[in-house]
């Protein structure tokens, strides 16, 4: 907890601090590195050292690898490009415990390694935010100031753990400009709104979904119909909250800096098709693999059979991306599968179902891939769908809604007359649902209400509302979820 | 700007007010005596042995101790006093390691807590475990909370900002008005229904055969290592204290269980073992009670291994008359061989045989 205002509170003072340029450049990455490594080191030693011999690695690669144009450089990047999947393969089908993050860290690795290659990394340029010794540093040996801003590229921990996968020169343009910025109060305030927005939607709502999940997840065969309808909604829900809430978290702590992070997250289940789903749930994750395997496979320029076969190419390994087993692989390809259609429904016929037609037909399918995503197995996964048609009407088992019935919102219900309705202790749960349907299909996504709001008395109530209550609730907090892919 | 400014000191100022009040609150109260003993008339709730052994050793007030696995949560601390004139605390860890027991040990026998400091320890009593004690000697039941078993302040945030404190442990008891009774806390299986054969028969899976039989010394040297590490340096290092260890009265289901396992032998070395190493010090008594007749009658259990707390009052009357006290390996010996009696006598194929 008292990590981000340390964190924050030295960087400004930093900033404010230091007026030459080339030592306040090294003097706050050093300040960022140092807090990154802290913030990682918090996961394990273990995982420490995995990421530190992977940046090692990837320097290496990226030494030998500058300045080359010929064949000699292919077989750099692609030795370069293979070591990195071979570690995370490594990881994930070993049975070892998965480092926290490898697979964003490994990802963000490849594409500056391609980047590097195709020359597309613009050290020198003015505008791209580096001063002539560092674009020097760079040309000659990568080290000094490069090797320097490399480490923070990676290590930037707002966005280690979960993204989004930014490329190198966007991240220089906006650390440049953090590094130039003053504290915009009015900045702050909306920073801190989004925050305790991020923080209220994983602590209080993903993580209370969760506990529903994790009973349905567990207890398949034992599930009534409509708990096994909610379980698949509540991962929905789960998932979305869970990661929303860290793009706003991360979102708001760049903010607090100055910083502007690419946006990864814009209200994905308000999508009218899959392909728009993707356009809009880790959008960075799309543009990698749009970017870095899709186009390099031809993209759409060889015809509409190839340009589907590159598009479940893409998503089945995106599946495998996500995790092991043939849950990942369905999840991927019903993705695929999905969007191969769209795309070849779209070319002959305009979309004209009504919007909330397609906005609910497409949530629906999503959740329907979120079950594979969630289940242990395959079979789980049938056997879900199975209790959905056969599990029969009958209340809810206990534990299924008790983990809704949280101690701050329960207390009050019972000196309520509501206490006398039928399904009074299911009340929470329905609440639950209720609030989330409603963030998630009528507001606005948080970034662009903390951007735009009026900020006054009511929002700085609000953010301590939020905030007190995120605060009092860690106790109970589990990880993120997509920390572990 | 100015208006954004005050904004934002007037949110820190909040924070910092609701942060400090709820902190106030529960270090007032301290509903898990991490800092202070009980405060008068306040009806605290105990039911969370993981939170609240810790902070019970420290600061409560006693001049014995219960430690132990679930084998021990049945016992009436109201007995010991009755019986041996003892103020005890309970403070249990169920599916307790070793490692579980020296971790409570090493508060309890901490001279710069508010309980030593007002009194010394007379007696512990302690569950001698078999099963567990070939477990590693790191191994714990269920991961600790740190934050009140360290002494690093920093980390108490969890403590004093935490909800289910706020809600569970000061408001809920305030609202009824009511705690627990510290002589039957961490109580399981209270009601007698709970004690009978059908329920036990209905629940019990018997283990897997294991082919192979375990080296009749298999258990010795992870038995060794655990009471060389958790268990006898606390007996070495207060020689003012009476050690009671007793080897807990599982039902003769428990042996079912260690012969599918094709462990018996070792299980019977480990037991003398044990016996030979414990009553090596002056300060120990040790209490083998499953050879009581009781063992037999499944009636007396809820699953293989829990028993009614009858059998945890009569095992107290024992500490206090020494019946079962086992004096020697001699004596534990012949304790055996009765067990083995029991064992081998009993009809299993009988109780498998019928529906229950």
């Amino acid at each position: 907890m008292l990590f981000l205002p340390i964190f924050i509170l030295g960087f400004c003072l930093l900033r404010r601090a230091l007026s030459d340029n080339r030592s306040k450049e090294l003097v706050l990455n050093v300040w960022i590195i140092g807090a990154s490594l802290v913030f990682y080191g918090l996961f394990g030693i273990k995982n420490l050292a995995v990421l530190i011999v992977s940046i090692l690695w990837n320097a290496v690669i990226v030494r030998v690898l500058k300045g080359k144009a010929d064949k000699r450089a292919k077989i750099i990047l692609a030795t370069g490009i293979l070591a990195n999947v071979i570690l995370l393969l490594a990881f994930k089908f070993s049975g070892l415990v998965l480092p926290v993050a490898i697979s964003f860290y490994t990802f963000n690795q490849i594409a500056f390694l391609v980047d590097v290659y195709r020359g597309e990394i613009a050290f020198g340029a003015s505008e791209d935010g580096f001063s002539k010794e560092t674009a020097k540093d760079f040309d000659d040996k990568f080290s000094g100031y490069a090797f320097i801003k490399y480490l923070s590229y990676i290590l930037f921990f707002p966005k280690i753990l979960q993204g989004p996968l930014m490329s190198f020169n966007k991240f220089a343009v906006e650390q440049k400009k953090s590094f130039e910025a003053k504290v915009d109060w009015e900045k702050v305030m909306r920073a801190l709104l989004l925050m305790s927005m991020g923080l209220f939607k994983k602590v209080i709502l993903a993580d209370t979904f969760g506990k529903a999940v994790n009973y349905g997840f567990a207890n398949i065969a034992a599930l009534g119909r409509m708990e096994a309808i909610l379980s698949a909604f509540f991962y929905s829900f789960q998932l979305y909250f869970d990661f929303s809430g860290y793009c706003d978290v991360a979102t708001a702590v760049c903010m607090l800096m100055g910083f502007d992070l690419t946006i990864n997250f814009n209200s994905p289940y308000k999508s009218v098709n899959i392909m728009d789903f993707w356009k809009r749930w880790h959008i960075t994750l799309t543009d990698f693999f749009t970017r870095y395997i899709y186009i390099p496979l031809g993209g759409s320029r060889k015809g509409a059979l190839r340009t589907y076969i590159n598009i479940l190419i893409v998503f089945l390994i995106s599946g495998i991306w996500h995790g092991t087993g043939w849950t990942f692989v369905i999840w991927g390809l019903m993705h695929g599968v999905m969007s191969v259609i769209t795309r070849a429904i779209k070319k002959k016929r305009a979309a004209n179902a009504a919007h909330v037609v397609s906005v609910l037909a497409n949530f629906l399918y999503v959740t329907a891939a979120w079950v594979f995503f969630r289940a242990e197995s395959a079979m789980d996964a049938i056997a879900l769908f199975g209790r959905m048609i056969f599990g029969g009407n009958r209340p809810f088992y206990s534990t299924f809604a008790d983990g809704f019935r949280l101690n701050e919102i329960w207390y009050l219900i019972k000196v309520t007359p509501l206490m006398r309705l039928s399904f009074s202790w299911d009340i929470c749960l329905w609440l639950f649902t209720a609030l989330a349907v409603i963030i998630i299909f009528f507001c606005p996504n948080a970034i662009e209400y903390a951007g735009k709001c009026r900020v006054g008395v009511r929002t700085t109530l609000l953010t301590a509302f939020l905030l007190f209550w995120s605060i009092m609730s860690f106790g109970g907090v589990a990880t993120y979820l997509y920390m572990n892919f | 700007m100015k208006r954004y400014r005050n904004l934002f000191f007037s949110l820190i100022g909040i924070m910092l007010a609701l942060m400090v009040a709820v902190t106030a609150l529960v270090v007032y109260v301290d509903p898990f005596f991490h800092y202070h003993p009980p405060i008068e008339g306040f009806p605290y709730i105990v039911d969370n042995q993981l939170s609240q052994n810790p902070g019970m050793a420290k600061n409560m007030l006693y001049d014995s101790c219960i430690i132990g696995s679930s084998m021990t949560v049945n016992f009436d601390t109201d007995d010991f006093n009755e019986l041996l004139g003892m103020k005890t605390a309970k403070l249990s860890y169920s599916g307790a390691y070793p490692k579980d027991d020296s971790n409570i040990l090493s508060i309890v026998f901490d001279k710069n807590t508010y309980a030593r400091k007002n009194m010394d320890v007379k007696a512990v009593f302690i569950a001698a475990d078999i099963p567990t004690m070939s477990a590693d000697v790191d191994e714990i039941k269920y991961p600790l909370p740190e934050y009140l078993y360290d002494k690093n302040v920093l980390n108490d945030v969890e403590y004093v900002l935490n909800k289910d404190v706020l809600f569970e442990y000061i408001l809920k008891p305030v609202i009824q008005g009511k705690g627990s009774d510290l002589s039957e806390i961490y109580f399981s299986w209270w009601t007698p229904d709970y004690y009978n054969i059908q329920w036990v028969m209905h629940n019990y899976e018997q283990p897997e055969e294991a082919q192979e039989k375990a080296e009749p010394d298999s258990l010795i040297p992870a038995t060794k290592a655990n009471l060389e590490t958790n268990i006898l340096p606390y007996v070495e290092a207060n020689p003012d204290t009476e050690f009671y260890f007793f080897f807990p009265p599982y039902s003769i289901l428990y042996w079912n269980n260690v012969i599918r396992e094709n462990m018996y032998e070792a299980t019977m070395n480990q037991y003398m073992y044990v016996t030979k190493r414990l009553l090596e010090y002056d300060n120990v008594h040790l209490f083998y009670f499953q050879d009581i007749d009781e063992v037999l009658d499944l009636n007396n259990y809820a699953d293989y291994s829990h028993y009614k707390p009858e059998i945890n009052r009569f095992m107290v009357e024992c500490f206090k008359d020494g019946s079962h006290e086992v004096h020697s390996e001699e004596e534990m010996a012949k304790e055996l061989s009765k067990m083995d009696e029991m064992v081998t006598g009993f009809d299993f194929m009988d109780l498998f045989s019928q529906e229950w």
